[in-house]
């Protein structure tokens, strides 16, 4: 028997297949294109006085419920016990899609995963926007120059992209106009769209098929027949629905607003991108490293689920992010954390939460009941010895001192002023007089995390990830495909979602010192693929450790293609990219009295749910009832008055 | 069991396969008067929720002493007992010349 491990230059392609049979004639093993791993099988023939050529040919799929079907011929090089080059061609076809695939590489022996380049990775989450939203202007040649070829970048630039205005809207667009454009969001606006767009699994319907029918009730705005790709035509529609129904009660937006009148708030703007320059920081990472343009959050929904999802590999059947009650049941669910934890006690590997969110880790709510061991405070209120919860400022000291743990999963400020990037709601006075906006904020907090690997001793083992939950609302152009759902077995289908298709695309930016300049990621991935591509290197540190928590997570692609540069490159190669500039006067305004937006008050509402504030409720030291909490700085007197429910740190911490 | 038997309609390529219910594809693939030996599997349309398409691939090679080897796969379009087109796409490797050639098409019943 023979082994055959070879690869493509880049990785896209993987050949590892091992010979079989009374004259080894049978190929068994795996082709790995594009993350996605397919189980093959097929036969060969050994070149030999009468035989020119070594050739072969295998078949297969990917072993998931709907499954896309793989075969390739090829000729090999070399002896059959270890091939020196093989030519392949491939072709794929999708039982979701519907659609044929064709690849052609040259594979070579001696290739590595590259996933032992880091011992760190860093995952920074932010909230709510969609990739055409924030990056759709990079490339806007379509491709980087220089890119290896067949490469592409999935922007907006060139596509004519458009959304009708729905008929009958109370503010019509000037005369003659029926569909809004997609075009730049104009200077200085870092708030754009404002207010905040529909979230939820109804509205998201809504924007994917342009259809209102139920809303929050059956069919959810759900077509009957559901196409197998969407429209990507409802957002104008959902965005007007969304601010009559939602975030200005019973009025309805303007199509456009003028200069004078600030914020602007007509429905066009829903349409808008934001142009590379307005985002100086993001931009660059994604161009001086990677770049993956088909990454689709899990679920078509809300925050909470589309987080849980990323650690946990599901959500239990939940779409959206209430009521909290519900989820404390659930949240005893399995994460990579406790994976971490459980991987004994000779295991190298270990994590911590940083999050940067005044009084609550959103990360222990959705994660209660499976994180409550690691909260900073044991439910007795004694400081927790196995506390994983830290503040955004020890992150950056413990960047600096080289103690970053295997696992950094760092949350923004999620309570006003907040810096995830989130549209802030009606009312939220995010830019008061500042005028910054959350992601003018968030720009700041990416900066930070940059600046703070940039600098660390660590740097070169050290992967940063900068993604987002969900899309919120944002336009983004590409249909969401199919997907494997998790294990539902024992769970309730919130809203009837069955959970075989994604959510709308987000951003994801990967920084490593194996990442070439320019690097674009065409594969498709999803928020499954963090978990599966650790799982991949973690259990060759401890083997048996990390078996897909779901079968989502099991079928997703992992992202070691991302590793371009064999050699890492020196600090003078990372670039130095200016410190966002924030008005001074935002310091010091008083956000106090903002009307509490949904999330924060759901926030709210599930920290009220935790050990530790029923410990403070019978201590009576924090009595207040949160159903009467109406503004930020009621929110945070109330998670302040509950001990050791998260780290607390002052404003200053962004500076 | 069913058999599949398509053709392209300038009839250079042709499938003669039997296609189980739980997924094994076995027969025959021609290309240019070549005939191709070849097994595979396939999965039927809407059987389980997210299978939009019926999909298959076979893979297989001639009988002859210097053997050429076949991969394909398609989109099948109809019922699994009376299929109305396959897009298709297969290579062939060659151990004669050592070359790949490619061929995709559309085959209807024959």
């Amino acid at each position: 028997m023979a082994l055959w491990k070879l690869a493509s230059h880049d990785r896209i392609l993987i050949l590892e297949l091992h010979t079989a049979g009374s004259e080894d004639e049978i190929l068994l093993g795996t082709l790995t294109y594009k993350g996605i791993t397919y189980g093959v099988s097929g036969t060969w023939t050994a070149s030999n006085a009468v035989i020119p050529h070594s050739a072969f040919s295998l078949a297969g799929n990917d072993g998931v419920s709907a499954p896309t079907w793989i075969a390739a011929a090829g000729i090999m090089t070399g002896p059959g016990t270890a091939p020196q080059r093989i030519d392949i061609q491939v072709s794929l076809s999708s039982s979701p899609e519907g659609s044929l695939t064709r690849y052609i590489a040259v594979l070579l022996p001696g290739f590595s995963d590259m996933l032992d380049t880091f011992d760190n990775v860093v995952v920074l989450m932010l909230e709510n926007r969609s990739f055409d939203n924030l990056l759709g202007y990079m490339y806007p040649n379509g491709v980087p120059d220089n890119a290896p070829l067949g490469k592409s970048f999935e922007g907006v630039t060139g596509k004519n992209l458009s959304n009708p205005v729905p008929p009958g809207v109370k503010n019509p667009p000037p005369p003659g106009v029926t569909s809004i454009p997609v075009s730049p969001v104009a200077a200085g606006n870092y708030f754009q769209p404002y207010p905040d767009p529909g979230e939820t699994y109804d509205h998201i319907n809504t924007q994917l098929f342009n259809l209102i029918d139920g809303g929050d009730q059956p069919p959810y705005n759900l077509p009957s027949e559901r196409p197998l790709k969407a429209n990507m035509n409802g957002f104008v529609n959902d965005y007007i629905e969304n601010y009559k129904a939602e975030e200005e009660k019973g009025k309805d937006p303007t199509y456009d607003a003028p200069p004078q009148e600030f914020p602007w708030t007509g429905y066009k703007q829903i349409m808008e991108c934001y142009p590379t320059s307005a985002l100086p920081v993001m931009t660059t990472l994604a161009e001086q490293f990677a770049v993956f343009d088909h990454w689709f959050c899990g679920v078509p929904s809300q925050t909470w689920c589309n987080r849980a999802f990323w650690n946990a590999g599901t959500s239990w059947g939940r779409v959206v992010n209430g009521p909290s009650l519900d989820w404390t049941v659930d949240s005893v669910g399995d994460t990579i954390f406790n994976q971490i934890s459980r991987s004994g006690l000779t295991s190298p590997l270990n994590w911590k939460v940083y999050s940067a969110n005044p009084g609550a880790a959103v990360t222990s709510l959705i994660h209660l009941g499976a994180l409550l061991p690691y909260h900073p405070t044991l439910p007795s209120g004694i400081p927790n010895p196995f506390n994983h919860f830290y503040g955004f400022g020890r992150f950056l000291t413990d960047c600096a001192a080289g103690r970053l743990p295997s696992y950094s999963f760092v949350e923004p400020r999620f309570i006003t002023p907040h810096n995830d990037m989130h549209p802030s709601s009606a009312h939220s006075l995010l830019f008061g007089k500042s005028n910054v906006g959350s992601v003018l904020l968030g720009e700041l907090m990416v900066w930070q995390v940059y600046e703070a690997i940039r600098k660390s001793p660590n740097r070169d083992k050290t992967l940063l990830i900068i993604t987002f939950d969900e899309h919120g609302g944002c336009y983004d152009h590409v249909p969401p495909p199919d997907v494997t759902p998790p294990n539902l077995k024992g769970y309730g289908l919130e809203d009837n979602f069955d959970f075989t298709r994604l959510g709308i695309r987000v951003p994801a930016i990967m920084v490593s010192s194996y990442i070439a300049k320019n690097t674009v990621v065409n594969a498709r991935m999803d928020h499954g693929s963090f978990m599966k591509t650790m799982s991949k290197k973690w259990n060759r540190v401890v083997p048996g450790a990390f078996p897909p928590l779901t079968a989502r997570v099991g079928a997703a692609p992992d992202f070691s293609e991302v590793f371009t540069s064999a050699t890492p490159r020196p600090l003078s190669d990372w670039p130095e990219i200016p410190k966002p500039v924030i008005p001074q006067d935002f310091w010091t305004t008083d956000f106090s009295q903002v009307p509490l937006s949904k999330f924060e008050r759901e926030i709210v509402d599930a920290a009220s749910k935790t050990p530790e504030a029923a410990n403070a409720r019978k201590r009576g030291i924090s009595v207040r009832d949160p159903a009467t909490i109406g503004t930020v700085g009621e929110a945070l007197d109330y998670l302040r008055s509950i001990p050791g429910l998260g780290p607390d740190e002052p404003l200053d911490v962004f500076k | 069991m069913a058999e599949w038997r398509l053709v392209s309609s300038d009839h250079r390529c042709g499938v003669s396969l039997e296609a189980g219910d739980d997924g094994p594809l076995t027969g025959a693939l021609t290309l240019d008067g070549q005939t191709y030996n070849v097994a595979g599997g396939w999965d039927a349309s809407f059987s389980v929720p997210g299978r939009n398409f019926s999909a298959f691939a076979v893979f297989g090679k001639t009988g002859n002493p210097i053997p050429d080897f076949v991969a394909a796969t398609g989109i099948m379009t109809g019922g699994g007992t009376a299929p109305t087109d396959i897009g298709i796409m297969l290579d062939v490797s060659s151990c004669s010349d050592g070359t790949i050639q490619h061929y995709e098409g559309i085959l209807i019943p024959a």
